[in-house]
């Protein structure tokens, strides 16, 4: 029995263990030492970081009989969830001054959530699969109504929570089908057995005595056949629902918008780019594993979703007037463009380093976004566009950063967001077949360019309203100084980058 | 006449029957708890899937995945619906009701 080598669970068992120390710090240390618990959180993190990085070169393994898998694929995407929580608890130390008590909790529950989105880096089964998938979305649920006090933070977290209920009990039923047809809850066992029933495949060896009772029932064989095929792509539909929900993919992403902006800004920056890394490595999991046996077509829906996905978010985005509302629809956009990369994905493995490299530069512009918009919320009270205005004069440093930002989250070169954009696109190119999805891409960012522009010109064209912003937390500065340099650095130096992808995925 | 016996099938459609109820409910319904309600039974529709697959395709138990997942899922029900009560309380405690038309500070 292979239970002996549970290193393999190290980065997931040492954040475990840090979100009780930092649970446990809360309640011994004074009140008054409330950095204690966000220093504990922040510092414990290069655990996690040092041991996914110490087995960087690892070949593919799986354990505890074939439930867990690590790989370099997972482990870069584990690299990302890291960073991205590391930046959003620097961000959270000031948001969260207002709060009298609480402290310790909010950092665990990034802990939690964060050890949820790892586990579904790496899950190979099903049962897997949904307690993460749950473990991600309560400890989300909670993060996003955290400002108890504040109104609209509760109705964000009464809309997300019951979308999410509803997207992952919708999940839970295609898994149960899931289970039935295949009859395991291991992902390779299923594709293995549709494998072996023929190339036909959407017929399982498993139903054939479901088939025995229709046709007892007097029910002609053929249509039992028909009703046993159609089986399967439902059952897949079904966990898209509950995915797309993850990733917020456009039928499914009406939660987004309220989630973003009621939520705690940090938590935003959190949830625009965490859960979605996890949601996309394990929809890239499944259509690799399990794209010959299900529709023809499978790819092209994803293409057909990745377009409506890019048209919708960028479309909503321009008439929005809150930033944070502006750039959850930017966020649904960004889904979409990482879709090409999946669509990509199922033919050629340079659609997943697309994934990897767009993750990588989206971490730093979205969040460095994020950033400034918490500043100019910290100094002015409120979220809404014409916060911005005349930022040049009030802070200067601050609002070139975002334009730095936002030209990066338009594609514009030498940022990162350009590179990210290069790569899938380019990727969608070279597999010819998908080339009119990079045209889509293009004309997207060309529609993005209208309202990231105008926040650029409602900074530096505006009538500054108030005086300086004098109030600048550390922890806002570092973040927008860490992502400022991680957006030029891939942006300049991409060979790099894309070079040590290349070389070991 | 001589019925068959109850087989993997009955439990299907039981299931299914379930599932669109809890369907029917989310969409329909507009007090948050009604929602909640509705899907749970969603969760517990899955769930007898679960055991039901577990049980006829492993005739003599060797395997009980299946089963050990329901259990989970019982346990996750639990949690959410305890995470879920504790934000429509909030939520109703602020807006002094728990109907979703109610939450409407944020549109479009």
């Amino acid at each position: 029995m292979p239970y002996n080598d549970l290193s393999i669970f190290g980065p997931e068992l040492s954040l475990c263990g840090l979100a009780l120390v930092v649970l446990v710090a809360d309640l011994i240390v004074p009140r008054r030492w409330r950095l204690v618990p966000a220093g504990l959180a922040a510092v414990g993190l290069a655990v996690p970081v040092y041991l996914v990085a110490s087995r960087w070169m690892a070949p593919q393994t799986f354990e505890f009989m074939g439930a867990y898998v690590i790989d370099s694929f997972a482990d870069s995407l584990k690299l990302v969830l890291l960073a991205a929580a590391f930046l959003v608890i620097l961000l959270s130390v000031d948001y969260l001054r207002r709060l009298e008590r609480g402290f310790g909790e909010y950092f665990a529950l990034v802990l939690f959530s964060l050890t949820g989105m790892m586990l579904l880096t790496g899950a190979f089964d099903l049962i897997i699969i949904y307690l993460a998938f749950e473990m991600i979305s309560l400890s989300c649920y909670v993060l996003t109504g955290y400002m108890r006090q504040d109104r609209k933070s509760n109705e964000a977290a009464l809309k997300y929570f019951l979308y999410g209920a509803a997207a992952s009990g919708v999940m839970l039923y295609g898994i149960s089908l899931i289970y039935g047809l295949g009859g395991s809850t291991r992902l390779s066992e299923i594709a293995a057995r549709f494998m072996a029933s023929g190339p036909t495949a959407a017929v399982a060896v498993q139903p054939a005595f479901l088939q025995s009772t229709l046709v007892q029932a007097g029910i002609p064989e053929i249509y039992v056949l028909r009703l046993a095929e159609l089986m399967m792509p439902l059952a897949v539909v079904m966990v898209m629902v509950g995915l797309g929900f993850k990733i917020a993919m456009v039928p499914f992403h009406a939660w987004a918008p309220d989630a973003y902006e009621g939520a705690p800004t940090p938590i935003t920056a959190f949830l625009s780019v965490a859960p979605k890394a996890a949601g996309f490595a394990l929809l890239v999991r499944l259509v690799l594993l399990w794209q010959p046996l299900l529709m023809a077509h499978w790819p092209a829906l994803l293409a057909a979703l990745a377009t409506i996905t890019m048209f919708g978010g960028n479309l909503w985005a321009i008439r929005q007037t809150n930033i944070k509302r502006m750039l959850a629809y930017s966020s649904i956009a960004h889904a979409g463009y990482l879709l090409i990369g999946v669509v990509v994905a199922a033919s050629d493995a340079i659609g997943q380093h697309g994934i990897i490299v767009y993750f990588a530069a989206y971490l730093f512009m979205n969040i460095g976004a994020f950033a400034v918009v918490l500043l100019v919320a910290r100094n002015r009270g409120s979220e809404e566009i014409a916060d911005f205005a005349g930022m040049y004069r009030t802070a200067p440093v601050f609002a070139a950063a975002m334009v730095i930002f936002l030209l990066s989250l338009t594609g514009i070169p030498p940022t990162a967001g350009f590179v990210g954009k290069l790569y899938i696109f380019g990727a969608a190119i070279s597999t010819g077949k998908w080339a009119w999805l990079a045209v889509v891409g293009i004309i997207n960012s060309a529609i993005s360019l209208y309202y990231y522009m105008n926040i650029v010109r409602v900074m530096y064209f505006g009538e500054p309203g108030d005086e300086a912003m004098t109030i600048q937390p550390v922890g806002i500065t570092i973040v927008a100084a860490i992502c400022l340099v991680g957006t030029f650095a891939i942006g300049l130096f991409p060979q790099a980058i894309i070079e040590l992808i290349q070389q070991y995925i | 006449m001589m019925l068959p016996p109850i087989g993997l099938l009955h439990y299907l459609i039981l299931s299914l029957c379930l599932f669109s109820f809890g369907l029917l409910a989310v969409i329909t319904r507009r007090h948050a708890i009604g929602i909640l309600l509705g899907i749970e039974l969603m969760l517990n529709s899955a769930n007898i899937n679960l055991v039901a697959c577990n049980h006829f395709l492993n005739p003599g138990g060797a395997l009980l995945d299946g089963q050990v997942f329901v259990l989970m899922v019982i346990a996750l029900a639990a949690c959410e619906a305890a995470v879920g009560l504790a934000i429509i309380l909030r939520f109703y405690r602020q807006a002094e009701a728990a109907d979703v038309a109610d939450a409407q500070l944020l549109k479009w």
